[in-house]
């Protein structure tokens, strides 16, 4: 299962270095470089990209452990990753002091937190405290509603 | 060697006797240890931000603030990097390696005495070399062409991806990923636009700081939470004896005092800084047979290594600013603007010139090591406390202070939106078995070597030969192979 694993991921980085091959042609090149050009060196980046991804699909390494491999599926992980892409993505439109105790109150209850002082107190002390540290301490303007 | 007179050296040494500068040397070092430990902050803005306020002060004053945030800066970045394994610079990257796994262990008591005290040797280290062989080291430096530079960049990003773990072959995919992250952007030679998709913000490129947080802080904290459920609590921290730390230091003297050399001259070294230092040190201590447990639970040679080398750039790098006017790193080319206010310009004749102001700025560095080592040592059981916090609730703080360092940087929101996609791409990485670090030092030499590579060539009619024919560069690719040829040695006899 592990060798699989590593063929799969020598095939996909065998084809991501094919793509980039191809799209290096789509670079524009400055009409006063003859020589290398802004081509040249993704060009020889693909070119190793694929002859690694060549050799690990060919002789795969089998060293993974099972819960390296577990990780990927595991439902906590997506979770806090998904939750983690929405913050970041409304990092701009939402206020800072709520969009981050929303953010920390749905992570911690994912992560099994239950306990609702610790899920009332935790984000807001968090919230507020992170706001006042960089707001007031080093001078960074955080989107914020009011 | 240069020697600087007896007399000269009690001049500015008696200059510095007074407790306001002092105060002013433990103010800065104070400072830059919370802008070296906060992730998005570095020494650079620590210093950039203190430099106007130095109008109206005189040159001690001026130099005993902005030197103690550029050496507590650089050492700071480390703690956040064993804690939380979240370097707060990339210079501590390295560091994060090894000392997250100590601290993961129960050892983040010790993993933190390690990287006071190699600060603190590399830092006296390279004052004492800066004292010793500052004009010597600066014509030595001038010798490097885009060749040597080339060649230079090759061998630190085949060291680590060589040595950091697992398949060689993945180690070179992620150093090939690094380098083509860092291709994105406008062509530095050239100038041409390339791989951006269309997308303005990505013109200047794949900013550092944020891939840095995204491939270390945002995969350990989606890795965090994939454990959480396996209910395995962490060790209890043990309190590490300061004399078992030395004898470690007395045990790995040699490299301790490489890395202090390495750190020191590659300082020297214009336009490389205290990243590639640490990489190439740390690649060093990682040649040595790690036991099962060292590779599990991290091995201290990694830190002494990499905090040494990471601490000795602040020496070497004013080799280059005080004895020709270049700037070594990123915090010496701020440190530039602070001479100028003071009406000194750095250059050949400074030292002939400023000779007292040349043997006080070592005198400041000095003082500013000696106050990391109390400082540091004296925090150094308070801090792990932050790993007695539960998973629950620390792995969300790490996820908010990611997202508000990122920010912090440029007040880029596209930045925060990007170490959500690289964090993902990398806990991807991760879960196929695929290192992290040659990726991210890809990322940081990338750059250097394209530049370096095309100037190279373009400059000798596009001879590749002129890469091997050249004796420091040679002798760098020879090195570069040499770690490969061991590397894949070494994975056959373990498959044995």
């Amino acid at each position: 299962m592990f060798r699989l694993s590593d063929r799969l991921a020598g095939g996909a980085v065998l084809l991501g270095g094919i793509a980039l091959l191809a799209g290096t042609t789509f670079i524009d090149v400055n009409a006063l470089q003859s020589d290398l050009t802004a081509r040249f060196f993704p060009t020889l980046v693909s070119l190793g990209l694929i002859a690694c991804g060549l050799l690990l699909a060919a002789r795969p390494s089998g060293r993974l452990t099972a819960s390296s491999l577990s990780s990927l599926v595991n439902q906590r992980a997506i979770l806090t990753a998904a939750l983690f892409l929405v913050y970041c993505l409304t990092f701009r439109h939402v206020d800072f002091r709520l969009g981050t105790a929303l953010f920390v109150l749905t992570v911690m209850w994912v992560l099994g937190a239950r306990r609702p002082i610790e899920l009332i107190l935790t984000p807001l002390l968090v919230s507020a405290s992170v706001f006042l540290l960089f707001r007031y301490a080093f001078n960074v303007l955080l989107p914020v509603w009011i | 060697m240069d020697l600087i007179p007896l007399s000269l050296f009690i001049d500015g040494a008696s200059s510095l006797a007074s407790p306001m500068l002092l105060l002013w040397i433990f103010v800065g070092v104070l400072v830059g240890l919370i802008f070296g430990a906060a992730p998005g902050l570095t020494a650079t803005a620590g210093v950039a931000i203190a430099t106007p306020l130095t109008f109206g002060a005189s040159f001690e004053t001026s130099m005993a603030l902005l030197l103690g945030i550029y050496c507590g800066g650089y050492f700071a970045g480390s703690i956040p990097a064993i804690l939380i394994n979240t370097p707060g610079a990339p210079g501590n990257a390295a560091t994060a390696l090894d000392g997250y796994r100590m601290a993961r262990a129960g050892r983040a008591d010790q993993a933190l005495s390690l990287a006071v005290i190699a600060s603190f040797i590399g830092g006296i280290t390279s004052v004492v070399v800066l004292m010793l062989a500052a004009p010597t080291l600066a014509d030595f430096a001038l010798r490097f062409t885009s060749v040597e530079y080339f060649s230079l960049g090759l061998f630190g990003l085949v060291c680590i991806a060589a040595v950091s773990g697992g398949s060689v072959t993945k180690g070179v995919i992620c150093a090939l990923l690094g380098i083509l992250l860092g291709s994105i952007g406008i062509d530095p030679v050239g100038g041409m636009t390339r791989l951006t998709a269309d997308i303005p913000d990505l013109l200047g490129g794949i900013p550092l700081i944020p891939a840095l947080i995204a491939f270390f802080a945002v995969t350990e904290m989606l890795n965090q939470a994939s454990l959480t459920s396996s209910g395995d609590p962490l060790p209890v921290q043990q309190v590490s004896r300061l004399a078992t730390t030395i004898r470690l230091f007395a045990a790995n003297k040699w490299l301790t005092l490489k890395s202090a050399l390495i750190g020191t001259g590659i300082g020297v070294l214009p336009g490389t800084g205290p990243t590639i230092a640490a990489w190439i040190a740390f690649g060093e201590s990682a040649r040595a047979e790690q036991s099962e447990d060292e590779q599990k639970n991290g091995n201290p040679r990694g830190i002494i290594a990499s905090e040494t080398a990471n601490n000795a750039v602040t020496g070497g790098a004013m080799i280059p600013l005080l004895t020709l006017g270049i700037p070594g790193d990123t915090v010496t080319a701020v440190l530039i603007g602070a001479l100028l206010i003071q009406g000194i310009t750095p250059g050949p004749f400074f030292m002939l010139q400023s000779g007292d102001l040349f043997v006080q700025i070592l005198l400041i560095l000095a003082v500013a090591n000696l106050f990391i080592l109390i400082i540091g040592l004296g925090a150094r059981r308070i801090l792990p406390s932050i790993l007695n916090i539960p998973p629950r609730i620390l792995i969300p703080i790490i996820g908010v202070l990611c997202v508000t360092g990122t920010f912090a940087i440029n007040n880029v929101t596209f930045e925060v939106m990007l170490i959500a996609i690289l964090g993902a791409s990398g806990y991807l990485l991760l879960c196929f078995g695929f290192p992290m670090a040659p990726l991210v030092l890809g990322l940081v030499l990338g750059p250097m070597i394209e530049t370096n590579l095309r100037n190279g060539l373009t400059a000798n009619e596009l001879n590749p030969m002129i890469f091997l024919t050249r004796p420091i560069s040679g002798t760098l690719l020879a090195g570069a192979v040499l770690t490969v040829l061991w590397s894949w040695w070494r994975g056959r006899r373990r498959g044995q």
